[in-house]
């Protein structure tokens, strides 16, 4: 665990210590903000709890392919300036070195979900909404941001380089997302299964209302544990490849 | 002919093996049904697999001793993909047939389920290790031997990733299949409320919900756990998610027409709750789901029963009269018949001189003005002496006053307007004199009539304008329990001179301003009164007191069928205007009328108010506007950049140029 550990410290120093954490974290906070005004709030009086359901929609979005955007660099970026081999040589575990970057990404983009709680806290002053709402709804963002995180690591390993980790990343998810539309159209009950495996659509809804369902919860563990397997797979297959 | 030395030959096998899978699911999930096209298409499908397996064999027969494991494993993986389309085969509907198959125990799954879990695992497992060692080999074809630890490598790979998906399907079709949920929004829309609960948990006969929605359809997803949490309490109720096109039968036998309808059957008689397929538009109506539910239900389970208004002595009606100025009682009204009343008018002429009809579930007497004519008197003290319920508001502004009945009921009204220096509610945008009689209170007794209020005091006071005092009658005709629900506030007094200004003579101090009288009595039960059922006993297990004569009236039932303990109940008010048209609307008034009506009604058959408040909209004002836009979109972008730069990578650069 503490190597673990060690790869999260340095990877989330590394994101902090550089100019493209930052740009990042203000570039999502400035369309953030934007939305929450354009479209959160909108020109007409709403009711606060819709406010809120609006701003974690797109929110959701933002995180999204802010996660995409933090994890484009875990591997890829190792592969082009060819420090992936120290990686693969060093005396840790693949599932080490996966988990580690994962967990500092994590660590990263929680930082920068939590940095925008001053925008529901402006709900507040004029609203009415519980702060298990907003709770709920940062649960979600953060179990939604894990998985597209866990999405991007996957295709950060697979790709050479971060725009192809980013291209990789942005497919898998786009299709993840659209699975509900697909699902709606399929019969029962491989609708059923294709709609449940929908990335946004029916597990962050409950998040976006203020209910915390364990069945979301759980898919969202296990998108994150299956892409951080499959990440794992996929460095490891670089000796048998 | 070994898959590895000819590497392309092999990719090409596992291909044709991958591919007649995929034909096998165009077959059986796009196409289809009974016709030809769907066995020539899942024919061929098959047939391509079975090939690529016989391909593989052949590889292995074929193989030279040192690849002899890798084509053995190649196969037996090819194997076990056959194997689970067998499986499929066993439970799909040409084995099966369309009908529901037998089970493996009374309670336990079907064959079929069984099956259709089995399949899947063996091919995902079987699949993927194959791709994977397919891959490996595919990279060793370049170099010089085969190394077996890469392809040991490769297969384990797969089969972990095969291994886990299919854990992860069980695990989150297991979580799926038991959800919890905890809801902490402020506004709780899909949550069943007490009352509802308490009328589920009461039913005591079948009744089901359908919902008439589409698979993976948005407003379902928000209905189905409110249905899943009224379904888990009681045996009696259950509900079914009914796709409409793939159940027309059902959708005709309960002309169901559209998309987003519930139904709600019970002993063959049937109700909808119509909300729509798309969310945006049930956004509203989702709100009020649970008060519909409530509404629906009762429709279903209680009879229609009558709440007599008393009229022909002056009293406030429903419906606007010329020259009468007072508040009429049309939303009350309304909302009985909401609440499946049959709300009639009785008055001398319709009987009430002889006596007030068995069907009367409660009589409302609001404001009267004159005396009683001959015979009612006797009628209305029958009623109540065999059990009868009556809300009665009186209004200090009449001079006639029925203080015969008052007597009987054991309390004394006193008609003089009541005051208060302080504490009163302006009639317009300038406070005037005579706005002192618009009393507030939030002074409640503890008493099921006052549940809400009492508990919640401080949000919910009762405005009472132009309201009279009630005190014990000083030799009352029976021994009547009476309890005082609503008092004034400290320091009001009686306007004795009717000047709204308070003089010496009139005293500052508490006055009672509603009461609630009841008493236990045993009678031959009233023809009109129909059986106890499961609902009400529920009901009244609320209460201890309630539960005990209930257990008792149930004992006595049991041996003397005539005999029946009952008990009378009236609600007297001080104020008439209390649930009149303008009043009804304060929150505090509304919820006292509620509760009343609840404990006159043996806290059933009133759908009660399902959330404690509304939510509000946010407003704000155009300078408001321009201060959120600039903070919210670059004052706090740029303070985290600024921040970045002195303390994170800004430093960092720093250090790096010393160096």
């Amino acid at each position: 665990m503490s190597k673990v550990w060690l790869i999260a410290r340095r990877e989330l120093g590394a994101t902090l210590m550089s100019p493209l954490g930052f740009v990042v974290v203000a570039s999502v906070l400035a369309i953030d903000g934007l939305l929450f005004n354009l479209w959160a709030l909108g020109s007409t009086a709403k009711y606060s709890a819709e406010v809120l359901y609006d701003y974690f929609y797109v929110l959701s979005g933002t995180t999204m392919v802010a996660s995409l955007f933090i994890s484009m660099r875990l591997f890829a970026e190792e592969q082009q300036t060819g420090t992936i081999s120290l990686i693969l040589t060093s005396p840790v575990k693949d599932a080490q070195v996966v988990f580690g970057k994962f967990v500092g990404a994590f660590l990263f983009l929680a930082l920068m979900t939590i940095i925008t709680l001053y925008m529901p806290m402006l709900i507040m002053v004029h609203g009415k909404v519980s702060w298990g709402h907003v709770f709920s709804g940062y649960l979600g963002l953060l179990l939604l941001g894990g998985a597209s995180l866990s999405i991007g690591t996957f295709a950060s390993s697979m790709a050479k380089s971060q725009i192809v980790a980013i291209f990789i990343g942005a497919t898998i998810l786009v299709a993840m997302i659209l699975l509900w539309l697909l699902g709606r159209n399929a019969d029962p009950p491989l609708g059923k299964v294709v709609s449940y495996m929908a990335l946004h659509n029916l597990h962050f809804r409950s998040f976006m209302e203020g209910k915390i369902h364990l069945r979301d919860v759980v898919f969202y563990l296990s998108v994150c544990t299956f892409f951080l397997v499959a990440a794992t797979r996929m460095l490891e297959s670089r000796r048998w490849r | 002919m070994a898959v590895r030395t000819g590497s392309t030959r092999g990719a090409l096998t596992v291909a044709l093996y991958g591919l007649g899978l995929i034909t096998c699911f165009v077959g059986e999930r796009l196409i289809g049904g009974q016709g030809t096209a769907r066995w020539i298409i899942s024919g061929v499908g098959a047939v391509l697999c079975l090939g690529s397996s016989a391909a593989l064999l052949l590889a292995y027969l074929g193989a030279s001793a040192s690849e002899k494991k890798v084509e053995r494993l190649a196969f037996f993986l090819s194997l076990l993909g056959l194997v689970a389309l067998v499986l499929y085969l066993m439970g799909s509907d040409l084995v099966m047939g369309p009908a529901p198959v037998s089970r493996l125990n009374a309670h336990g799954p079907s064959i079929r389920q069984v099956l259709g879990v089995i399949w899947p695992v063996l091919l995902v497992i079987s699949v993927l290790p194959l791709l994977f060692l397919q891959w490996s080999l595919g990279s060793m074809a370049k170099g010089e031997g085969l190394e077996m630890a890469r392809v040991r490598a490769s297969v384990t790979g797969g089969a972990t990733l095969g291994i886990l998906l299919c854990s992860l399907f069980l695990i989150n079709a297991a979580t799926n299949e038991k959800d919890k949920f905890v809801d902490l929004s402020y506004f709780k829309t899909t949550t069943p409320s007490s009352a509802s609960r308490a009328l589920v948990e009461g039913l005591d006969e079948d009744t089901q919900a359908l919902l008439f929605f589409p698979v993976a359809n948005d407003v379902l997803a928000e209905v189905e756990p409110y249905f899943k949490q009224l379904a888990s309490l009681s045996k009696h109720f259950s509900y079914k998610q009914v796709d409409r096109a793939m159940e027309p039968g059902l959708a005709e036998k309960y002309r169901v027409t559209r998309e987003g309808t519930i139904v709600l059957e019970r002993g063959g008689s049937n109700r909808k709750i119509d909300l729509g397929d798309d969310l945006e538009g049930a956004k509203r109506k989702l709100k009020k789901l649970d008060h519909e539910f409530q509404n629906t239900l009762l429709k279903l389970s209680f009879k229609r029963e009558v709440i007599y208004l008393v009229s022909g002595h002056g009293e406030r009606g429903s419906s606007r009269v010329a020259g009468d100025q007072r508040s009429r009682m049309t939303i009350l009204k309304r909302g009985l018949e909401q609440s499946n009343f049959t709300v009639k008018t009785l008055d001398a002429l319709g009987g009430l001189s002889q006596a007030v009809p068995d069907d009367a579930a409660m009589l409302l007497w609001v404001g009267p003005a004159a005396s009683l004519f001959p015979g009612e008197l006797q009628a209305l003290e029958s009623y109540l002496d065999r059990g009868g319920r009556m809300l009665l508001l009186l209004d200090p502004e009449e001079k006639t006053q029925p203080d015969d009945l008052l007597k009987f009921i054991g309390l004394k009204f006193d008609g003089t307007r009541l005051a208060h220096d302080k504490y009163f509610l302006p009639s317009g945008a300038s406070r005037t004199a005579a706005d002192r009689y618009n009393l507030v209170t939030n002074k409640f007794s503890s008493h099921p009539a006052t549940n809400n209020n009492s508990k919640y005091s401080r949000e919910l006071p009762v405005a009472m304008p132009t309201v009279g005092s009630l005190e014990r009658a000083e030799h009352p005709a029976h021994k009547n329990r009476i309890t005082f629900l609503v008092r004034s506030l400290p320091n009001t007094w009686a306007d004795k001179d009717g000047d709204a200004q308070r003089s010496k003579d009139e005293a500052l101090k508490v006055f009672q301003l509603a009461a609630a009288v009841s008493r236990k009595i045993s009678s031959p039960k009233p023809k009109g009164k129909k059986e106890s059922t499961k609902s009400e006993s529920k009901a009244k297990d609320k209460k201890g007191a309630d539960r005990k004569e209930s257990d008792s009236t149930g004992k006595q039932d049991k041996k003397q069928s005539v005999e029946t303990k009952e008990e009378m109940r009236v609600a007297v008010f001080a104020d008439a205007d209390i649930f009149s048209d303008d009043f009804i609307k304060f929150r505090g008034n509304g919820y006292l009328l509620l509760d009343v009506f609840q404990w006159l009604l043996d806290e059933r058959r009133v759908a009660s108010n399902t959330s404690s408040e509304e939510d509000v909209k946010v407003k704000h004002t155009h300078d408001e506007d321009v201060w959120w836009f600039y903070s919210t979109v670059f004052a706090v972008p740029l303070f985290i950049l600024a921040l970045g730069f002195f303390t994170g990578w800004g430093r960092g650069r720093k250090r790096r140029m010393v160096q």
